[in-house]
């Protein structure tokens, strides 16, 4: 089942579906339509095992309405691009786009689209039009389904975690955390 | 817009209207003003510091040091947090508005939980540990290089709720020992990277000084954060000879300003 949620702290009416499929078969035709900029794939397809929570994907998510609907300024070509452009602790959007986006090999996705007043999108459209074009499991968000995929050797290297954390929580916090880095310095 | 009737109600369209997130006001300082607030959902509770545009300021000017400080801010916290040192989490940053959401702490200063506790029957042992988390919070801060520029015993905080589980399922629970939980150094405002020892032990000249000015038995429990500081940071032996130099002269060293 898909989610939706409305974010706290941006004054734009807004909607964030999010859903999470597992053993995925086609997500190099899915990388393909997103490299050709097909405009019925403006997702952000993200590798869901690079994802630790719910709150990490929200984030994201978070991050790229407030450039759109606040301030502006958006780095890449449209929101979606950027939330996977802002789950990454760096500045550099092709190595964002490798690490996070997904790949040929990607076997679990979780695709968010955002919905706003100039492109609108009911959660049953986007959900009827991603269970069409992806091949695998539709699964539940939530936080125990994402931890479920989590990559955590990739996750310590994506995000240069040096000190052990040894509470979930603490390791959330420190991924949120980097994530902002990209942004101040 | 797709086909509204036959969804149910609460997935059908955007919005036309945004609730705004509430906030609280808890703090105003001379710089920020500090609210209580949520972020992403209505279930995470946040801390939003916001440094409002001030009017005596030349336009560009005040953007540019409002950008420049909250961007300083952030940096620290997510630094010191990156390496374990106790200090709130940062969730978020509008550099050019001037706001950060971090995360919210549930508890009271140090000096406020000191002057509760030195009332009490019995409340010395409960002292000396908070004591010691102290001088271990800011022997690691002080090792990382982290300047805190504010060290007052109002900036750290003492956690009287911790949250459990992650944060779109976070519950908070209530510490029965305060002395048992962590102690949290706040306000990194006016923070910095340096590897002076003179800054670090300005750094703690202020919180002796503030020690000495809010808690009659100072001294006794000065000497037990130095003694826990000096063994969390292992080179601090340079400082704390510094530290005598600044004692004998106050905290500026030039005469300027």
């Amino acid at each position: 089942m898909l989610r939706t949620y409305q974010l706290e702290n941006l004054p734009v009416p807004h909607e964030v579906h999010v859903a999470l499929f597992s053993n995925i078969t086609n997500a190099a035709d899915l990388r393909k339509q997103l490299i050709a900029g097909n405009a019925d794939f403006e997702y952000a397809f993200i590798d869901a095992t690079t994802i630790v929570s719910l709150a990490h994907a929200l984030a994201a998510a978070h991050m790229s309405l407030h450039r759109l609907l606040v301030s502006g300024k958006l780095r890449t070509h449209n929101a979606h691009s950027e939330i996977v452009y802002n789950l990454s602790p760096t500045n550099n959007i092709t190595e964002a786009f490798r690490r996070f986006g997904v790949s040929d090999k990607t076997t679990s996705l979780l695709a968010i689209k955002v919905s706003h007043s100039k492109q609108p999108h009911t959660a049953a459209d986007v959900e009827k039009h991603l269970r069409d074009v992806i091949q695998g499991d539709f699964v539940e968000v939530s936080d125990a389904t994402l931890a479920r995929q989590t990559d955590w050797s990739k996750v310590k290297k994506y995000y240069k975690m040096q000190v052990p954390q040894d509470r979930l929580e603490d390791a959330e916090t420190e991924v949120l955390g980097k994530m902002v880095m990209s942004v101040v310095g | 817009m797709g086909d509204t009737t036959t969804i149910p109600a609460p997935f059908t369209i955007t919005p036309a209207v945004q609730i705004p997130t509430p906030k609280t006001l808890i703090k105003q300082g001379a710089e920020a003003i500090v609210y209580r607030t949520t972020y992403l959902l209505p279930t995470i509770p946040s801390l939003l510091k916001y440094r409002p545009p001030k009017a005596y300021r030349h336009p560009i000017l005040d953007a540019r040091l409002t950008k420049h400080r909250c961007l300083s801010e952030a940096r620290l916290l997510i630094r010191a947090r990156s390496l374990g040192i106790p200090v709130p989490a940062v969730y978020f940053v509008d550099e050019s508005r001037g706001e950060i959401y971090m995360e919210c702490i549930e508890g009271d200063s140090v000096r406020d939980v000191l002057d509760d506790m030195l009332m009490q029957e019995g409340g010395e042992g409960k002292v000396d540990a908070l004591m010691v988390k102290m001088g271990e919070a800011v022997g690691k801060l002080h090792a990382a290089d982290i300047v805190h520029g504010d060290l007052t015993t109002s900036n750290v905080m003492v956690r009287r709720k911790v949250r459990k589980g992650l944060l779109c399922a976070a519950q908070e629970e209530v510490v029965e020992h305060v002395e048992d939980e962590g102690v949290v150094l706040i306000d990194f405002g006016l923070g910095s990277m340096s590897t002076a020892e003179e800054d670090k032990a300005v750094d703690l000249y202020v919180l002796e000084r503030a020690f000495a000015s809010t808690h009659p038995k100072a001294e006794k429990l000065f000497k037990d954060v130095l003694e826990a500081y000096q063994r969390s940071y292992k080179k601090s032996k340079p400082v704390m000879r510094r530290l005598q130099g600044v004692r004998m002269r106050g905290r500026k060293r030039t005469m300027i300003g």
